[in-house]
């Protein structure tokens, strides 16, 4: 089926550069179809990761697989990318710099002036890239990634240097993508950035996969509390632990999982005369989640 | 592999390449026009050594300095392209095989060296022309020179490609190019070590100091192989960070 096939697959991927181990024992699958967010702080090891997936650094161990083939020049072709800072010859006009692509990649003439459009260079197709701002030379890096239709695109940090209404035509283009019928794979150290476009993500810390799933599966990863804040909260577990309710010191009273017996805590900790100043139910956001994912080594 | 030469091509529009390339065979016969102009004793030669003597001056400057220093540049200036913004990371990732792309860079530099070798006969036939009065012109000495220049020069055009593919200051290939003018102009003063310097093989292709023209263009040509494959591999296999 479709939807299943596996658009990438990076299994015990690892990546030395002399001593150090820039990235360990990666697995990573993307599926077809998917906005895949690969979410890690800087040198976390994404664009190590990335740069092995479009085979220009040779892993150390483990296989890369796309579309369920070794990845090779072959594979190459059905894959678009954009890796790090976007680049371009410099004293070529972005129409010029997307001819040497299209010769290479062996894609209609015509095909040059739609990915102009789709990227909102056609005005500037004539121009010398040398003229062009960082965010131009992104949209035209991204121009030559859709080049060729690709059924996978692998944008390394798309939005870097794009003005708000540049990340926001990107973000849009990103999330059109999909139903285009191509796979995205789009890393950021953003995860707001991430949260708006990604359907799947893959979180990358010190090298190490820290996460990977739906956003769903990521939010369920911290379930909310009860955060009770009390006058005495040694005595205040005792009770609660009377009427089966689990709780934990928190530094602002007492902490409990079980957010539907809130109510019950409360009054059982009022009948029994201890003082009750407030009650709230503490949720994780995203961010919070990625942060205590990617903290410490 | 055409169609990788073609998109390689594409890429010196507007660069000094082929500047270069046609510019400074043209440079050094006005260089020469000059001397002439400025040298009563060459100018009053009678009328049959003219020809030898321009010529002489100019295909020695050509194939010890001018040759192997102006190939250097070039191939630095061809894997500049690729060096400047980092551009390998766009190149290698199109879907073509490393090889055919490294092949099609080494062919571009041959390329522009041979349009440099075309352009010094044209121009020594025009300005050397000028200076004789295009009287009894020597067409296969006009034309010898450059051509086997051109034939002795391909090992070291491979090496010098090589380099330029490793390392990114332009002054690396600047500096072995200058090294190896200077080491091949020593090297082919000698009858048994110039075998031992590829920088002496294109004066070596002239007959110059040496007349083993046929072993010289051998050992271009078994130089040019070896490099070649052994470069081919290394671009093949190596990280492009």
């Amino acid at each position: 089926m479709q939807g299943t096939e596996n658009a990438i697959q990076l299994e015990q991927l690892e990546k030395n550069f002399g001593q150090v181990k820039a990235v360990k024992n990666i697995n990573l699958s993307v599926q077809r179809g998917q906005v895949y967010g690969f979410l890690g702080p800087n040198g976390a090891g994404k664009t190590t990761t990335i740069r092995m997936m479009l085979g220009l650094i040779y892993p150390s161990h483990g296989s890369i697989r796309v579309f369920n083939e070794p990845l090779s020049s072959q594979t190459l072709k059905r894959i678009g990318s954009l890796v790090e800072t976007p680049s371009a010859y410099a004293h070529l006009t972005g129409r010029e710099n997307l001819e040497v692509a299209r010769v290479l990649r062996n894609t209609p003439k015509h095909r040059v002036q739609t990915v102009l459009e789709i990227v909102g260079l056609a005005d500037a197709a004539n121009r010398v890239v040398r003229n062009y701002s960082l965010g131009m030379k992104g949209r035209l890096s991204l121009a030559a990634a859709l080049l060729h239709e690709p059924e996978l695109l692998v944008l390394d940090e798309p939005t870097n240097g794009l003005d708000p209404q540049g990340i926001r035509e990107i973000r849009d283009l990103i999330r059109s993508f999909p139903t285009q019928g191509m796979t995205v794979l789009v890393s950021s150290h953003l995860l707001a950035e991430i949260e708006q476009i990604a359907t799947h993500v893959g979180i990358i810390h010190a090298g190490k996969m820290r996460f990977e799933g739906s956003l769903e599966a990521l939010q369920n990863q911290h379930q909310p509390s009860v955060i009770i804040g009390v006058n005495n909260p040694e005595k205040a577990i005792s009770i609660l632990e009377q009427n089966n309710i689990k709780a934990t010191i928190h530094p602002a009273g007492i902490e409990m999982l079980e957010v539907s017996a809130a109510a019950q805590a409360n009054r059982a900790l009022i009948y029994a005369g201890l003082d009750v100043h407030q009650v709230h139910t503490q949720n994780f956001s995203l961010e919070d989640l990625f942060l205590e994912m990617t903290k410490g080594a | 592999m055409l169609w990788v030469y073609y998109a390689e091509i594409l890429k010196y529009k507007r660069t000094s390449a082929l500047f270069l390339a046609i510019g400074i065979p043209f440079a050094i016969n006005l260089l020469f026009l000059l001397v002439f102009a400025l040298s009563k004793e060459l100018r009053e030669s009678p009328a049959d050594q003219l020809w030898t003597n321009y010529l002489s001056g100019l295909h020695s400057s050509w194939l010890q300095l001018f040759l192997p220093i102006g190939l250097g540049i070039l191939a630095a200036l061809a894997l500049g392209l690729e060096h400047q913004d980092n551009q390998w990371k766009q190149l290698l990732t199109l879907g073509v095989a490393r090889v055919p792309i490294f092949l099609a860079k080494w062919l571009a530099v041959l390329s522009l060296i041979f349009l440099g070798a075309i352009a010094l006969a044209l121009s020594s036939l025009l300005i050397g022309g000028i200076v004789t009065g295009f009287q009894k012109i020597p067409w296969l000495d006009i034309f010898k020179a450059p051509l086997l220049s051109f034939l002795g020069s391909l090992g070291i055009v491979s090496i010098q490609v090589w380099l330029a593919t490793r390392f990114k200051a332009f002054g690396v290939s600047i500096g072995v190019a200058l090294f190896g003018a200077i080491l091949g102009g020593i090297a082919i003063q000698s009858a048994t070590y110039w075998k031992f310097v590829p920088w002496a093989y294109p004066a070596g292709a002239f007959g110059l100091a040496n007349p083993n023209n046929t072993l010289a263009i051998g050992l271009s040509l078994a130089v040019t192989l070896v490099v070649v494959v052994l470069a081919a591999r290394d671009f093949q296999t190596r990280d492009m960070l």
